[in-house]
């Protein structure tokens, strides 16, 4: 597909195997470790999608979220969130932020390749 | 012999007017004797005289001559001489009285000289009682020697001389040997006593006089102090009889009796006002003893608790009305029986509360049971030690409590703090448990994502590396299976709570396991409550903790070889006094044992074999109805299987049922 996605989470375990499944599918991944580099990125490319971790050093999940909203060419981008934690509130928060789906991990990768598919669909 | 302090005062009286006028009257009756005596000595005296000179007279004359009447004498009868003339004449100029004389007889009767008779011979006269006086005269002169008197007293009367009334004549003589004269002069005594009987009179008049005085004293004492004595003496008799109403009144004012008679009557007053007054100070202490015993008997009456007490032999002596009620048996069937017949623990129990009272001298809050009509009561027992005004022990007194609601409060209020206890724990688990899933997710996802790709890369013919990934994939799912349920556990997925009765998720449950039930021959029972308060519930999750228990139970009938029964029901209940609802799951299975009952809620206990769940079931069951504000319950025996009883409070909005 060639779907530019900006991949970011603190933790590279997740980061590297998630980016080796993606492009495995044929996704074009970049990524970033904390919302800073991930927001550095984005203002400087575009991206058509972006998988984002809640809980990270610096900025939060949400944070960026927020922001990328904010920049206008990012106002329609489908916005994925990954947490570990996801109480009813989280998800509130979330969606209030921006958020397009959230999903809990640990996720299973089929499951996930799916949700991105849904998404970029229907944009 | 009867004392004079004795006598009462009027018989006091009498005894003294008699002892005065007795020695008085024999004092007067002897005066007047002696005077008497002595008037008669006197005036026989002058007759006395009389004779004593006419004799003497006559023994000086010589040569008197005097013719007598007797024929012998006649050497000397001769013409008298002048000697003889004197005295003559002297004889009869003797007068006594009015008409007493002297005169001369001889031994014979023969009168010589006389104003009347002489001549005569009256030697057989007699008086008027017939006796011959001269002739005793005459007998008894002849015996007289020298100067003696002989005195004589007759009654005569001298009818000559016109006497009509007899009177006492008295003659005194003496005898003149030498002439044979008898000289002798004699008078009415009545007229030489003449001056006797004025005095005699007038003695008289003094005795009676004196009579009448001590008399007229006697009765003066009388009136003016004996009875006003007596009166005020019968007064204080009957007032130390009781009878209060006294008050004397004398006639006197200001003498020593108006003193005794008013400080009597001040006294009466004063103690029948002091007896008034204690009467009534009696009468009201008397009413406040009353009350007062009215009070403390209502105390002990109204009280709940049970008082009784016992003698020193053991036997009850008293039981209120608490104890009657408390034990369920009558007042009569208390009193007089042993109390320890009445205690679980028997004498032994009795020995040792005594035991310890004798050490301590009372004893608080002593736990035991006492045994009642229908059951046995738990009690706390207050006791102390009865004892007279010397110190001696009389017996104990003893006040029970029944704390049966106590002991079920304790028991509520251990599951309760059992189960803060248990949820305290379990959150810090939780949270640890949170911790390390969440630190676990993301290698996990990690492992899972990389696990996908080499699965993806694998060649489909390479059966034996497939078979390796694929165990590795297991290994995942489980991992992930694992991390799930701990999540589950930690509660961090989202409970949705919304109005639901607790019969639809266990009802649903039941469902879902049914057929497996009926496979393995389990009789199942459904009680359920229809019309059920809500509880603000979360279905999905009270489904789960439905169908754990429902597993929990069937892998115990599984493997029993009893009968198979499964009891689900639903019933009106209560939380901490609130309304709630309970739902229950029995099965007839061999029971928990009773080492391993609460421990059965912890995480990661389990007496299934390894791989055949991981013990985190009944503590995520315990969770997710803590989060509902409710408590699982456990009661399990060998006999009766074991029951899971869920308790949650109802809606708070809404208590009653919909209808």
């Amino acid at each position: 597909m060639g779907c530019k996605i900006l991949l970011t989470d603190d933790d590279e375990l997740i980061v590297m195997s998630v980016e080796s499944m993606l492009e495995l599918e044929g996704y074009d991944v970049t990524t970033a470790y904390n919302g800073r580099e991930a927001l550095d990125k984005a203002s400087k490319n575009t991206y058509e999608l972006f998988v984002l971790d809640i809980i990270m050093p610096g900025m939060s999940g949400f944070e960026v979220c927020k922001a990328l909203r904010n920049l206008e060419k990012y106002a329609e981008t489908p916005i994925v969130m990954l947490t570990a934690k996801s109480t009813e509130l989280d998800r509130e928060k979330g969606f209030a932020m921006g958020a397009t789906r959230f999903l809990s991990k640990p996720i299973n990768p089929t499951e996930l390749l799916r949700v991105l598919e849904e998404v970029v669909l229907s944009k | 012999m009867i004392s004079f302090a004795n006598l009462k005062i009027r018989t006091k009286l009498v005894v003294v007017f008699f002892t005065v006028l007795l020695p008085l009257l024999t004092g007067e009756l002897l005066t007047l004797w002696y005077f008497q005596n002595t008037l008669q000595n006197a005036a026989e005296l002058e007759l006395t005289n009389v004779v004593k000179h006419l004799y003497r007279s006559s023994k000086l004359q010589k040569n008197c001559h005097f013719p007598s009447g007797s024929k012998e004498k006649t050497a000397k009868n001769q013409a008298p001489n002048a000697n003889t003339v004197f005295l003559e004449k002297l004889f009869l100029s003797y007068r006594i009285g009015k008409t007493g004389y002297a005169f001369v007889i001889d031994t014979r009767g023969n009168v010589i000289i006389h104003p009347a008779k002489k001549g005569q011979n009256i030697f057989d006269s007699r008086d008027l009682r017939g006796f011959q006086f001269i002739k005793e005269i005459c007998a008894r002169a002849e015996k007289m020697e020298g100067e003696a008197i002989g005195t004589i007293r007759y009654p005569w009367v001298n009818r000559e001389e016109g006497e009509t009334v007899p009177r006492m004549k008295i003659v005194k003589f003496m005898y003149l040997s030498k002439w044979d004269w008898i000289v002798a002069a004699g008078a009415y005594e009545e007229e030489i006593y003449a001056a006797v009987g004025p005095v005699e009179n007038y003695t008289f008049l003094l005795i009676v006089l004196s009579v009448f005085l001590v008399l007229f004293l006697t009765l003066a004492m009388n009136r003016f102090i004996t009875r006003p004595v007596v009166m005020i003496s019968k007064a204080a008799s009957r007032l130390a009889n009781g009878n209060l109403e006294q008050n004397v009144h004398v006639e006197s004012e200001r003498d020593e009796l108006a003193i005794l008679a008013n400080s009597f009557n001040k006294m009466a007053d004063q103690i029948r006002q002091e007896t008034e007054n204690l009467e009534r100070l009696v009468d009201n202490r008397t009413k406040e003893l009353k009350e007062s015993i009215e009070k403390y008997r209502n105390l002990v009456e109204s009280t709940v608790d049970g008082i009784v007490t016992s003698d020193r032999s053991g036997t009850i002596t008293f039981a209120n009305t608490g104890m009657v009620k408390m034990l369920g048996f009558e007042r009569d069937f208390l009193v007089g029986r042993k109390i320890w017949k009445f205690y679980v623990g028997g004498i032994e129990q009795a020995r040792s509360i005594m035991r310890l009272l004798k050490a301590e001298g009372n004893i608080t809050n002593y736990e035991q049971k006492l045994i009642a009509k229908d059951r046995n009561i738990p009690i706390f027992t207050s006791a102390s030690l009865l004892r007279d005004s010397e110190g001696k022990k009389t017996g104990s007194l003893g006040i029970f409590s029944d704390i049966s609601v106590r002991k079920k409060l304790e028991k509520d209020l251990q599951k309760a703090q059992a189960s803060i206890v248990q949820t305290m724990k379990l959150r810090a688990l939780g949270d640890l448990v949170a911790g390390v899933a969440h630190e676990i997710n993301n290698p996990l996802m990690a492992s899972t994502t990389m696990l996908h790709i080499i699965q993806k890369n694998l060649d489909g013919c390479d059966t034996k590396m497939n078979a390796r990934v694929d165990l590795l994939r297991k290994c995942n799912e489980r991992i992930t299976k694992i991390v799930n349920h701990l999540r589950e556990f930690s509660r961090q997925s989202v409970m949705e709570k919304a109005p639901i009765s607790i019969n639809e998720p266990l009802e649903n449950a039941l469902i879902i396991c049914t057929q497996q039930l009926l496979n393995m021959q389990v009789h199942v029972e459904k009680s359920f409550t229809e019309e059920l308060p809500l509880i603000m519930g979360d279905s999905n999750y009270l489904e789960q903790v439905s169908l754990d228990l429902i597993a929990n139970a069937r892998d115990a009938l599984e493997s029993c070889e009893c009968e198979k029964k499964l009891c689900v029901g639903s019933m009106l209940s209560e939380l901490d006094g609130k309304p709630a609802v309970a739902a229950f799951i029995q099965d007839s299975g061999p029971g928990i044992p009773q080492n391993i009952q609460d421990k059965i809620f912890e995480p990661f206990f389990t007496t299934k074999g390894a791989g055949k769940g991981t013990g985190l079931g009944l503590s995520i069951c315990y969770g997710i109805i803590e989060e509902h504000g409710g408590r699982i319950d456990l009661d399990s025996s060998p006999e009766n299987g074991t029951k899971f009883t869920i308790i949650i409070p109802c809606e708070s909005n809404r208590a009653e049922p919909i209808s």
